[in-house]
């Protein structure tokens, strides 16, 4: 009989194949006596300021930091064929969860100050250390179209009425590569009937399909793209920090968030350095550091619709509910093309 | 003499009231929290799983309701709501396995529940099991489904981990429990309180006996409850039993001064006078008046201790079978080795040895002092006639004289202490030696009385309830 993990499709055990030992980054003294080790699908520079503080509090800790895809987390901590990390780092919440509720994560009771929500934690083992927003992002020239459309009817009117214009220059993640694509695809099932009709202009306009937020914020800074659709909020700001011609809207109709999803797997060496870490993450000190709604959109009020830690993720990863969705999803796509 | 402390003595065989009950409620208490406790461990048990089952069926009901037909093969989209269902109530962590009626995996988990036989019914049934090596509770329903290639029950099992049920079970627990064994104690304390109040009376008595005078001996006056009534009136009736003996010994011991007295002075005189008379004249007359007031204090003194005897022998001596005939003739022996009078024993027919209950000491003053009466009073060169006979029930003894017998006016009071017989002046005595004889027969539930002889003089009789003889083992 097939095991149920293995029904998980095999683009992202293709992706795991590469072990998770390449990218790895060291940090702190080298003869220090106790190792953490984190995987994380999370850009590296994101994490930098907050590890050097956690190892100027921590003398004799040294960090191995695995840029791992989240997908090859998920496999690696499930397979247990590689020495699991002392702490997961994921934005794959529903496949964290997932780890979570098949029994690879230790408990952890978070010691301090933590004042999560309650959408952002499940069983004292998922934790989410962020919230960010899944946005629309505009190259600047799109303003040629009149003011940046709002939200999804907004933009779906806006397609349609300059389809000739905008034909192949907008992007969105194609929902069967890329899990973070299928998660936010799937979420926007569940709130808006508008996205149904976002889904036909994107089709009627040739959308390009495309892997991952970073690709889609480049071709972006290039004006190869004009619109891309759901794209994860902080490396957009980041860009436009950069000084790429890029505007950033979140959608007012409503805006998903999503955490970072940490863990403790149960192989974890030392889960003791993983908790304290998770601690450290989880702290005011930190959180306080990390990029807020304000960052986007100073002082104005959204409709936040942050992603829960809990069970109904598992729903969607169903293989059959997934091979159906994406089914149902293409048709919708493709077929005003 | 020694006297023993009524505390120590009554320590024995002690008891609290307050502890003697405890004793019993505590157990009690203790038992009924048990058979309480598994009642209720049982019945929110019970309740837990009743309320979360009834997520776990909706939850399945939801997957049965998207199970169809596809290719010809049954297939389900996961409805969001089956897992919503369940995240929307509890943070328990979720399985599920859907199974087609030829036991292939359609989707799920297949170890979940893997061992249990397909559903073949719609209603679902509710097990305790484990998956992934934690305990869970399982849901398993049946959807049936018919056309296309396969037709019949699909199975459809959700579980989910059963912490919040345990702890709901225990919250329940908790709250049926705890007001129990409070409600428990809270009782146990108002007894406690109860018996203590219920006892104040008593405490009150005590009270007014300790603060009562201790030179007199005053009845209580003091308000009791009904239950204790008859105790207030019994101590009353035991201090009135006390002030007539107080009396009656006050009485004695005044009679007793008199009576030694007279002879006292009587020798002092004699040998204040035999000091100042010359020597040899009427020396020999007054010693013999000396000798004779010796002899009565000596005698009088005698008897008194006799009297104590009998008295303190009746109170603390237990009777045994002794045998009247044996015990006379001893007695009639000894007395005639030490005064030189023959006695005349007539003995009634008799079949077997006449054995009363009593104690052979007092029995032999009693029947001492009657021959000592006899041989005084009846002219001292006759002899003295004792008869014993007996019948089946009674055995009497007679003792029979020549004096001036005992007139029927003086019969009622001569057996009261220092009371003598109107015709006895002449004839020195302490008027202790009847008193005696009476003590002692109220001490063998005996009769006594007196008879006018036949031809002059006094029969004494002495009428015993008679018993068997004792068997050679008994006391």
């Amino acid at each position: 009989m097939i095991r149920f993990c293995c029904l998980i499709p095999a683009v992202w055990i293709a992706l795991s194949v590469a072990a998770a030992a390449d990218e790895v980054t060291r940090f702190g003294p080298s003869d220090a006596g106790q190792e953490l080790t984190i995987w994380s699908s999370t850009d590296l520079g994101e994490l930098r300021t907050t590890i050097d503080d956690f190892l100027s509090r921590n003398p004799g800790v040294a960090i191995a930091y695995h840029d791992v895809q989240s997908a090859e987390i998920y496999e690696g901590i499930r397979s247990g064929q590689l020495a699991a990390p002392d702490i997961a780092i994921s934005s794959a919440a529903d496949l964290q969860i997932k780890l979570v509720n098949d029994g690879f994560a230790l408990e952890h009771i978070p010691s301090g100050t933590v004042d999560l929500p309650k959408w952002a934690s499940w069983r004292n083992a998922a934790f989410g250390i962020s919230a960010e927003p899944a946005v629309l992002v505009y190259h600047e020239s799109f303003e040629q179209f009149g003011p940046l459309p709002a939200s999804r009817a907004d933009l779906a009117r806006t397609i349609n009425l300059n389809r000739t214009a905008l034909d192949g220059r907008i992007t969105t993640y194609d929902i069967e590569t890329s899990g973070l694509g299928y998660l936010f695809a799937s979420q926007d099932s569940l709130y808006s009937s508008t996205y149904t009709i976002l889904l036909h202009s994107l089709g009627a306009a040739h959308a390009r399909l495309s892997c991952c937020s970073s690709r889609m914020l480049d071709e972006l800074e290039t004006g190869e793209m004009l619109v891309a659709y759901n794209v994860l909020g902080s490396y957009a700001l980041a860009r436009k920090r950069a000084g790429a011609p890029i505007r950033i809207v979140l959608p007012e109709d409503y805006t998903l968030l999503l955490s970072r999803v940490a863990l403790i797997p149960r192989g974890a060496k030392r889960p003791d350095l993983g908790g304290a870490f998770l601690d450290f993450l989880l702290s005011p000190e930190v959180q306080k550091s990390l990029p807020s709604l304000d960052d986007f959109r100073p002082g104005s009020t959204i409709t936040a619709h942050p992603i829960a830690l809990n069970p109904t993720l598992l729903v969607f990863l169903d293989p059959i509910k997934r091979a159906k969705f994406i089914k149902a999803w293409k048709m919708l796509i493709r077929a005003a093309s | 003499m020694k006297v023993t402390s009524p505390k120590s003595a009554s320590r024995i065989d002690t008891y609290s009231i307050r502890a003697r009950l405890f004793g019993r409620l505590v157990p009690a208490f203790v038992v009924l929290a048990l058979v309480l406790f598994y009642y209720l461990h049982f019945h929110a048990q019970r309740a837990a799983e009743r309320s979360y089952d009834n997520l776990l069926a909706a939850s399945a009901l939801s997957i049965a309701d998207a199970i169809q037909h596809e290719d010809g093969v049954p297939t389900v989209e996961l409805p969001y709501s089956s897992h919503a269902i369940l995240a929307s109530r509890t943070s328990s962590r979720v399985f599920y396995r859907v199974t087609a009626p030829d036991g292939t995996l359609i989707t799920g988990y297949p170890g979940l529940a893997a061992d249990a036989p397909p559903a073949l019914s719609p209603t679902p049934t509710f097990t305790s099991g484990t998956f992934l090596d934690v305990p869970v509770r399982i849901c398993t329903l049946g959807r049936y489904i018919s056309g296309g290639g396969q037709s019949g029950w699909v199975t459809i099992v959700v579980a989910e981990t059963n912490e919040e049920q345990e702890q709901l079970a225990n919250e329940l627990l908790q709250v049926s429990f705890g007001p129990a064994v409070g409600l428990m104690i809270l009782t146990t304390a108002l007894i406690w309180l109860a018996v203590r109040s219920a006892l104040q009376p008593l405490a009150a008595i005590e009270r007014a006996i300790t603060a009562s005078d201790p030179t007199a001996l005053k009845m209580l006056d003091i308000p009791a409850p009904r239950e204790i009534h008859h105790l207030v009136a019994a101590l009353n009736t035991m201090i009135g039993r006390l002030n007539m003996l107080l009396s009656r010994m006050q009485n004695f011991i005044a009679e007793a001064a008199h009576q030694i007295r007279t002879p006292l002075f009587n020798l002092r005189v004699q040998v204040e006078a035999a000091m100042d008379e010359p020597a040899g004249t009427t020396m020999r007359d007054r010693l013999l008046i000396v000798r004779r007031n010796a002899v009565a204090v000596s005698r009088l003194a005698d008897q008194l201790l006799a009297d104590t005897m009998v008295s303190h022998r009746g109170e603390v001596t237990s009777r045994v079978p002794v045998d009247l005939l044996d015990l006379v003739e001893l007695i009639a022996d000894e007395f005639t080795d030490r005064t030189g009078v023959r006695i005349n024993l007539h003995i009634g027919a008799l079949e077997a040895a006449p054995y009363i209950l009593g104690d052979a000491l007092m029995l032999t003053e009693a029947v001492k002092n009657l021959l000592d009466n006899a041989m005084k009073y009846g002219k001292a060169t006759e002899t003295i006639d004792v008869r014993l006979h007996a019948d089946e029930t009674r055995a009497t003894l007679s003792v029979e004289d020549r004096g001036p017998g005992i007139s029927s006016a003086d019969r009622e009071t001569i057996t009261e202490r220092f009371v003598r017989g109107s015709r006895d002046d002449d004839i020195p005595g302490s008027g202790l030696g009847l008193a005696i004889v009476a003590n002692v027969m109220r001490h063998h539930d005996a009769e006594l009385s007196f008879d006018t002889r036949e031809g002059g003089g006094l029969v004494v009789r002495l009428v015993f309830p008679r018993i068997g003889a004792p068997s050679e083992a008994g006391p």
